[in-house]
């Protein structure tokens, strides 16, 4: 049985005057691993960052349609974008570790959101970083900048980060696109575990890796939603003729 | 009854998260005005500048016309509030200063951005930062103590005058010009030279018709501001210019300048007097000329962007 | 082609010798400064008040004064220029208001410090009816530092990769979150290089002084009374140029200008190597 996390509904975003997505309808489903492919510039990670308003950051940015979460539209005026943001955490293409040590990039949620037991602190610490398979590389190295350790290991850390405030979705936005193949392998991995306890979507160019780890695909082009489906379905069977030319390769 | 109780549980604390919430939120609005507050009180502050020297300055025209304010070159109060003379010799110390100052302070530039390797670097940069350190004061110490004895014993005068005071400031507007012009040599794109390059150029061709064409708003923006420095500056000036109100016939005759003519008299008169209000007039001047100054930098720094 | 050759060697050799000429102004008038006054500078003349006709003054209160005006100066333009700052780096979009406010910190920035010192006259001597006092002078000396910590803070701020304000929104920070726990920390060093330079500009500031805060100091050592005049050892070094009667005076400008000189070096020193220190710690290359 699965149901639906969020709904999005006839969705337009227009940068100024560029329409970056065109009526786009998306359900995604809960526990679920669903996966945005498309070539570049057709629209992905807009279409995730509008799931946790993070295009509000942008100026011109305009944005109709309906996005519902758990039945509530998150684009109403009274919605509190900060709590919006806590259920909806992201992921960047670049690890983006704040340069301070481990612990203070992992416990840094906790704490803005209002956490001050030291001893609370440490158990979040530990339960991400082992969440985020992380633990055993950088226990020893908690206090230390996060700028030190390796590509792979500061998106763990970024991960691991997201996980202490205990969202519900996690969005990722080319998560493994700046990692070498075997650090994209332990995310990769890592995304396979958390899909029990998180809903998640994940923009990717690499279509083995959506095939790897989602259930879900949705095929995006030029600001539209080709289409969206089981990803067995979408890699063996699409539909339309488009996604088969974009997964075969044989796209211009 | 023990699901009840996990309800409630669960309720209290999303109320609690909320609470806390809203009063980040609150927090998160409150400073957004306080930062807003202190962009604005920045602002409040030249407007306010501007408008009390120019109500203290403009009440000169109670007593004195405009037309003789401005070009009679002849300083005795009450009789003739003319401040001419300090124009002239303002523009004269300043124009001097920019004729051994830019070309010496562009040149190092060049060789700061271009051309010095990197340990030289390393010694010139916080060497021309310290140039911005040594005080004002310092300076027109060193004026007189050096070169107000030179000029007296090799060209004549007293040693007190436009020459005197252009000399130091040359030193003075080093920093300034050296800062900037580097810095819009180092906007360029690296792309630019390597152009150049792989069409046969050696590098002071490529300096010459390539780095400095394209970073000539920024290089003129370096003399402007310089120029805006040298006509600002007051106690160095004040120390080596001679501080007497008369026409810079010479070089090396005793004058004054704006600046310099404010501080010698703004102790000896009284605050409301006519001739004190001539003395802000002058700095309502001097206001005119920095803005002045500023809107020329806009025009040209603009124009690189087109 | 030889030609060409020559002209590039040239070329380089000049911008070598302004190079070098360059050093060698900044050099000469370093030895100079110190090779005048380094003698001078005696605990007795560090110390002891000045004398205005009899030899063997000091420049105690006037060391003083210079610090404890520099302090309150940073004291009052600290939080609004970073705040100013932190509002055109962080909140202002590209709209009328924001070209206004940076319009004017630019022009702040431009006007020569003798009008600022005539405006502060103005505003604490005549309106407010202050005199000449440690108070006045430290508020208008404020207004020379504003835009400067601004336009620091500013462009700090700037420096700041974007990503780190999205990760710590995308974490349901707030803005002001944001700010104060990971744009600020990761500024740290670049602010504190930035007010070094303002501490060092306004360290040997005059002309904003002589008629705010006065030419003579308190009869009192370390007088904390906002509302005495203050002489700083810039105003100082000028007063004692222009109208100083003691027969050793000459001996005094010098002293001075050497201490002022050593001031700022130190300023710089002192606040420059642990701010470094502290970039290394959180980048994390050791
Ligand atoms: N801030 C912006 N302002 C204007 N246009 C933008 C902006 N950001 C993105 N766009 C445009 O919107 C379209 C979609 O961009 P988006 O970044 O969502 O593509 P993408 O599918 O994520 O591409 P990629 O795979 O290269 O990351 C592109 O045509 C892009 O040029
Ligand atoms: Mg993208």
């Amino acid at each position: 049985m699965t149901s639906t996390k969020i709904s999005v509904q006839s969705l337009n975003l227009y940068y100024k005057d560029f329409q970056a997505l065109k009526n786009v309808n998306l359900e995604v489903e809960e526990n679920q691993v669903t996966a945005l492919i498309g070539p570049s510039g057709c629209g992905k990670s807009t279409f995730l960052r509008t799931l946790n308003r993070m295009n509000d950051l942008i100026e011109g940015v305009r944005v109709d349609g309906v996005i519902l979460l758990d039945g509530r539209d998150i684009y109403r005026p009274d919605v509190d974008v900060v709590n919006l943001r806590k259920k909806v955490g992201m992921v960047f293409q670049r690890p983006n570790p704040f340069p301070m040590s481990v612990y203070d990039n992992v416990a840094y949620g906790p704490r803005i959101h209002g956490e001050k037991n030291k001893r609370k602190l440490d158990e979040i610490v530990e339960k991400s970083l082992r969440a985020a398979v992380l633990w055993d590389e950088v226990q020893d190295r908690l206090y230390k900048s996060a700028l030190g350790l390796s590509g792979g290991q500061q998106q763990r850390v970024c991960i691991a980060r997201l996980l202490a405030v205990e969202p519900e979705v996690l969005l990722m936005d080319e998560p493994t696109s700046a990692l070498d193949p075997l650090a994209t392998l332990r995310i990769e991995e890592l995304i396979q575990v958390l899909r029990n306890d998180y809903t998640i979507v994940i923009v990717t160019h690499n279509m083995q890796q959506a095939a790897r780890v989602s259930g879900v695909t949705a095929f995006f082009l030029n600001g539209d939603l080709i289409e969206y489906g089981n990803t067995d379905v979408i890699f063996t069977r699409p539909a339309d003729q488009r996604t088969e030319d974009y997964i075969t390769g044989r796209f211009g | 009854m023990d699901l009840a109780m996990r309800i409630k549980k669960k309720k209290s604390k999303a109320t609690m998260t909320s609470i806390s919430m809203s009063l980040q939120l609150r927090y998160d609005r409150f400073f957004k005005f306080v930062f807003f507050g202190s962009a604005a009180a920045v602002s409040l502050v030249i407007f306010t500048i501007i408008l009390f020297v120019a109500f203290q300055g403009l009440q000169t025209f109670k007593e004195a016309s405009a037309l003789d304010f401005f070009i009679n070159t002849t300083w005795s109060p009450p009789a003739h509030y003319g401040i001419f003379s300090f124009i002239f010799s303002s523009f004269a110390t300043t124009l001097l200063a920019l004729l051994i100052g830019a070309p010496l302070g562009l040149a190092g530039a060049i060789f700061m951005a271009k051309i010095a390797p990197q340990w030289v670097r390393d010694v010139l940069r916080p060497a021309t930062d310290l140039f911005v350190g040594i005080p004002s004061v310092v300076y027109g110490w060193i004026g007189m103590t050096i070169f107000v004895g030179i000029i007296r014993d090799n060209i004549g005068g007293s040693g007190f005058g436009v020459l005197a005071a252009g000399t130091v400031l040359s030193v003075m507007i080093l920093p300034t010009v050296i800062s900037i012009s580097e810095d819009s040599l180092r906007a360029l794109p690296q792309s630019l030279e390597e152009a150049s390059y792989a069409l046969g150029a050696n590098r002071w061709q490529t300096i010459r018709r390539v780095l400095l064409p394209a970073a000539s708003p920024g290089l003129l923006a370096a003399v402007i501001l310089a120029m805006a420095r040298a006509i600002g500056e007051t106690m160095a000036v004040q120390m080596v210019i001679g501080n007497s109100p008369q026409f810079p016939a010479s070089l090396v005759l005793p004058t004054a300048t704006l600046t310099s003519w404010i501080v010698v008299e703004m102790g000896n008169t009284p605050f409301g007097s006519t001739i004190n209000n001539a003395l802000f007039l002058m700095a309502f001047t001097l206001l005119g000329l920095s803005m002045a100054t500023i809107l020329l930098v806009r025009v040209v720094v603009r124009r690189r962007m087109v | 082609m030889n030609n060409r050759r020559f002209g590039d060697r040239l070329a380089t050799g000049l911008f070598w010798l302004a190079g070098a000429v360059i050093l060698g102004i900044l050099l000469f008038y370093l030895i100079f400064i110190f090779w005048k006054g380094i003698n001078v500078l005696t605990p007795h003349f560090l110390l002891s008040p000045p004398k205005e006709v009899a030899a063997g003054g000091g420049v105690g209160p006037e060391l003083f004064n210079t610090f404890y005006i520099l302090f309150l100066s940073l004291l009052f333009s600290l939080p609004v220029g970073l705040g100013a700052g932190i509002y055109l780096a962080e909140y202002a979009r590209s709209n009328r208001l924001t070209y206004i406010v940076r319009l004017s910190t630019e022009s702040l920035a431009t006007v020569p410090s003798i009008v600022l010192g005539l405006f502060g006259m103005i505003i604490f001597v005549n309106a407010i009816g202050l005199g000449f006092t440690i108070l006045g002078g430290a508020a208008t000396l404020a207004l020379l530092n504003l835009p400067v910590l601004v336009r620091v803070t500013e462009e700090t701020l700037r420096a700041v990769p974007f990503s780190y304000r999205e990760a710590s929104l995308a974490l349901g920070a707030t803005q002001w979150q944001t700010i104060r726990r990971v744009i600020l920390p990761a500024c740290f060093p670049g602010l504190i290089t930035g007010v070094t330079l303002v501490a060092g500009r306004a360290l040997g500031e005059s002309a904003i002084l002589i008629f705010t805060a006065g030419l003579s100091v308190s009869r009192h050592a370390f007088d904390f009374n906002l509302f005495v005049p203050g002489e700083t050892l810039a105003v100082h070094l000028w007063y004692v140029n222009a109208e100083a009667l003691a027969p050793d005076k000459d001996a005094i400008a010098a002293g001075t200008s050497a201490l002022l000189v050593l001031v700022v070096l130190i300023f710089n020193l002192a606040i420059g190597l642990p701010s470094r220190l502290l970039q290394r710690r959180l980048t994390g290359n050791k």
